[in-house]
């Protein structure tokens, strides 16, 4: 054939069949296949979570892949991982507020249910998500556990942080006691962020934050609860400290920040006893206290 | 109510009472039906929800409310049934009040509260056993506030006439569950053997249905307190300025709300904050808004720093300047909760429960009207601080109060005032020109131009001069007639009534010393007039 006659009119593509009625047929079929193959035992737990995390549109429109996500959770039989795919994928579905809303109310009472449940992580999540929402019941079992650790239901640091999630439960005088006698390190982390919005705590937080004997990280997280709580008090601890050359570097560099961020441009032009120090310590000290140093003179000094 | 306490190991301090056991007091109640007493637990002023966090208190009121389902609801407690209806969002409280209503006789002015309640639980619905301490469904099918509310809308039955139509367009939106009540809640109004011959009531309550349920109240001003210990009340407000209670709440009538930026409950502090914005507008198409202060004052003072409600203020389009503020407490925050009888308790410092409150201060600071537990109207309010204002302009203060200048008069009213000064006057003037006898000319001027003198406060000092010279010229003529008829008496009663006006009345600004001096000054003319016609008998029958 020539080269002439072999440049044959290609035929124009077929316009695509409109796809809406077949795709939707074809969505609630692919949603039943994977439905089933969730199910289905004999099947890999991997294959089975992956068809899994494909329901979460599903699980809102049709009540029955609700339901058996939903049982799929609540079956302690099933594999862990299983079970936590399930989770997942109802938590997913639970952000489309308007079309989970009907199932809102069943799937709370299976949360509730699964507060106690066997597995950390489902555990976890599941007191997570009641947290958020605010659930009385799961602020309340929280609370029993850090006043008993015999009858807590996640470590206390953990426990701690979900409460944070609402001011308005009575978690306080718990945290405080956190503080006092910390069971471990990230307890008292945690107590200490949840006390940020007590404002009979101050006292507490400036005491920390002037404490030189106390961790570097409490005493930065004491000086974020005081920008919140009391922020003058807080400009004027900060300006001892970054004069203190016997307190901590890092401590000081926050400092400087907050004296940078939050500081009074009047005040610290005027203040030739801090304008030395800063000079002296952009070419003394750690890399970070350097660099705090040297934006703070740049900011108030025009150096 | 007497707290059932346990004693503590060592036995020092009696402990708090605990929820099981206020549960359990509670059952006795209703076991009892003691109605009253149930419903005073409803208070949240009670020591018993003190120190105790947001969910709990949540809990403790379900119960009550639940306990009142198998008892009587007195007529003061359908306020805290649609008080939950209307602002409420926690969903156990907010089924517990829908059960509570359908203890009561249906009424159509229930319906547009229960369509309020679906509103605000529909997407914040809870899993609901009510058979169960705190409400909370853990295992089978659960209860839904949602639910329950449609009950009680169907059990309104005609009554509920006026919410088919909503209820209606909601049907497309819900899941089958929700669908099916909520056309059965249809059907029962539907098929209601009564027809409502009242027409459809689409709010929530009127002014005349708030004042049944007391929770519109006014106070005449004979009733109302003053409290000098206010003026130990020291604010801070949205821009860092301090004042005093005294400096901003008196001289001029003001409406306060109470909020705090921790709220979250949208239906309460922040729907407050933005419809006081919408009062302060309304002030403004008025022309009222010199006159008629407003206020914002936080719960929460220890948080709500001036930067945070500022920041709060205008996030809700609430206007504030100089009359216009968000004030938190320095100092007297115990003496400010007394006074107003505030529906808040607290987990330390910070709320556990609160009500929607509004009042209403006369220009001395004293409440003079409130609005509590439901949702006020923002035409309402001002309508009745502007009644107050009207009181402000026809009283004359019995001392001085106002330590701040006094504010300005409003557009239109200056002129009317000044006309109604002048036209006095001059009838005065004209009285005294007219052809009658020197005598009538000294009289007319002691009454009517003294009496208009306090018109004249706020106008041009001339005038006033003015005045007073006249007054003088009144009295140089009384004089003058007195030592000719041989007795001072009428020009000793004129003088003293002069006197007494100027100072007690002018000066002091005293309505009894205002009073006081008229009178004796018409009693100077009087005796002036009558001693004349003593004195010209006598000299008939000396002639004779």
């Amino acid at each position: 054939m020539s080269a002439k006659k072999s440049r044959t009119k290609k035929k124009p593509k077929p316009k695509p069949k409109p796809k809406a009625k077949v795709k939707r047929a074809s969505s609630t079929s692919s949603y039943a296949r994977s439905l089933s193959a969730a199910s289905d035992t004999s099947l890999s737990v991997k294959a089975r979570v992956a068809e899994i995390d494909k329901l979460t549109t599903a699980v809102c429109d049709d009540d029955s892949v609700f339901r058996s996500t939903l049982a799929m959770l609540r079956d302690t039989s099933e594999p862990p991982a299983v079970r936590r795919a399930a989770l997942r994928t109802l938590q997913a579905s639970s952000f489309s507020v308007v079309a989970f809303n009907q199932h809102r109310s069943s799937y709370l009472t299976a949360l509730r249910a699964l507060t106690g449940d066997e597995d950390l992580e489902i555990r976890q999540s599941v007191l997570g998500m009641l947290a958020r929402e605010r659930d009385g019941h799961a602020q309340q079992l929280l609370l029993e556990g850090l006043e008993d650790p015999e009858v807590a239901l996640l470590p206390p640091e953990k426990a701690l942080q979900l409460l944070s999630y609402d001011v308005h439960t009575e978690a306080y005088p718990v945290a405080r006691k956190i503080v006092k006698k910390p069971p471990n390190p990230d307890a008292k982390r945690e107590a200490l962020r949840l006390l940020g919005g007590d404002t009979g705590s101050t006292a507490l937080f400036e005491s920390i934050l002037r404490n030189k004997k106390e961790d570097p990280e409490f005493r930065r997280i004491s000086a974020a609860a005081l920008q919140t709580l009391k922020p003058a008090a807080l400009k004027d601890h900060a300006r001892e400290i970054v004069l203190d050359d016997s307190d901590d570097d890092d401590v000081r560099a926050t400092s400087l920040t907050v004296l940078s961020q939050f500081g009074d441009a009047t005040d610290i032009a005027r203040d030739e006893k801090l304008r030395a120090k800063t000079n002296k310590l952009k070419t003394a000290g750690t890399v970070t206290m350097k660099r705090s140093a040297k934006a703070f003179i740049a900011k108030y000094y025009d150096e | 109510m007497g707290e059932e306490s346990e004693q503590s190991a060592d036995g020092a301090q009696p402990v708090r009472m605990s929820e099981r056991q206020f549960a359990a007091h509670v059952d006795a109640l209703a076991a009892q039906a003691d109605s009253a007493e149930l419903l005073s637990l409803l208070d949240e002023r009670q020591t018993v929800y003190a120190e105790r966090g947001a969910a709990a208190v949540v809990r403790m009121r379900g119960w009550v409310l639940r306990a009142l389902c198998d008892s009587t609801l007195p007529p003061s407690g359908l306020l805290y049934v649609l008080e939950e209806l209307d602002n409420g969002r926690d969903a156990y409280l907010v089924a517990s009040a829908a059960r509570a209503l359908r203890i009561l006789e249906p009424s159509e002015r229930f319906a547009p509260y229960l369509l309020k309640a679906l509103a605000n639980v529909r997407f914040h619905d809870d899993a609901l056993c009510f058979d169960r301490y705190g409400g909370y469904a853990v295992e089978g099918e659960p209860e839904t506030a949602f639910r329950e509310v449609l009950r009680t809308i169907g059990w309104l039955g005609s009554s509920a006439h006026s919410v088919v139509g909503p209820l209606r367009e909601l049907l497309p939106e819900l899941g089958a569950t929700d669908a099916e009540a909520t056309q059965r809640a249809i059907t029962a109004i539907e098929s209601s053997a009564t027809a409502s011959t009242a027409g459809p009531s689409c709010c929530t309550g009127g002014l005349d249905f708030l004042r049944e349920l007391r929770a519109f109240k006014t106070w005449a001003a004979g009733e109302r307190t003053a409290n000098t210990a206010l003026s130990a009340v020291v604010f801070e407000d949205q821009s860092g300025n301090g004042i005093r209670y005294d400096e901003f709440f008196l001289g001029q009538p003001s409406i306060v709300v109470f909020f705090y930026t921790r709220c979250d409950n949208p239906e309460k502090c922040s729907l407050a904050v933005h419809k006081l914005g919408n009062v302060v507008r309304l002030l403004t198409e008025r022309g009222l808004e010199k006159r008629i202060r407003t206020a914002a004052i936080s719960y929460d003072p220890g948080w709500d720093a001036p930067e945070r409600m500022s920041g709060y203020a205008k996030n809700r389009r609430l206007p504030f300047d100089d009359e216009h503020r968000l004030l938190r407490s320095v100092k007297g925050e115990d003496v400010l909760r007394a006074h107003f009888a505030l529906g808040v308790n607290f987990v330390e410092s910070l709320v556990n429960r609160h009500r929607v409150e509004l009042f209403i201060l006369d220009a001395r600071g004293r409440i003079a009207a409130s609005f509590e537990r439901l949702q006020w109207d923002e035409a309402h309010v001002v309508e009745e601080a502007a009644a107050l204002m009207r009181e402000v302009d026809s009283e004359l203060p019995s001392k001085k109060l106002v330590t701040s200048p006094s504010p300005e008069p409003p557009r239109g009213a200056d002129a009317k005032r000044s006309l109604h000064a002048v036209s006095s006057l001059g009838l005065a003037f004209v009285t005294a020109f007219f052809p009658k006898c020197p005598v009538c000319w000294a009289a007319y001027l002691s009454w009517l131009g003294v009496a208009e003198l306090d018109s004249l406060r706020g106008l041009s000092p001339w005038i006033l001069l003015g005045v007073i010279a006249l007054l003088g010229l009144n009295l140089a003529s009384v004089w003058r007639r007195a030592t000719a008829l041989g007795g001072l008496l009428p020009f000793w009663l004129s003088a003293a009534g002069a006197v007494t006006i100027l100072v007690f009345g002018l000066g002091l600004e005293s309505s009894l010393g205002t009073t006081l001096g008229l009178s004796m000054s018409a009693l100077g003319a009087l005796a002036s007039v009558f001693g004349r016609v003593r004195f010209s008998r006598r000299q008939a029958r000396m002639a004779h």
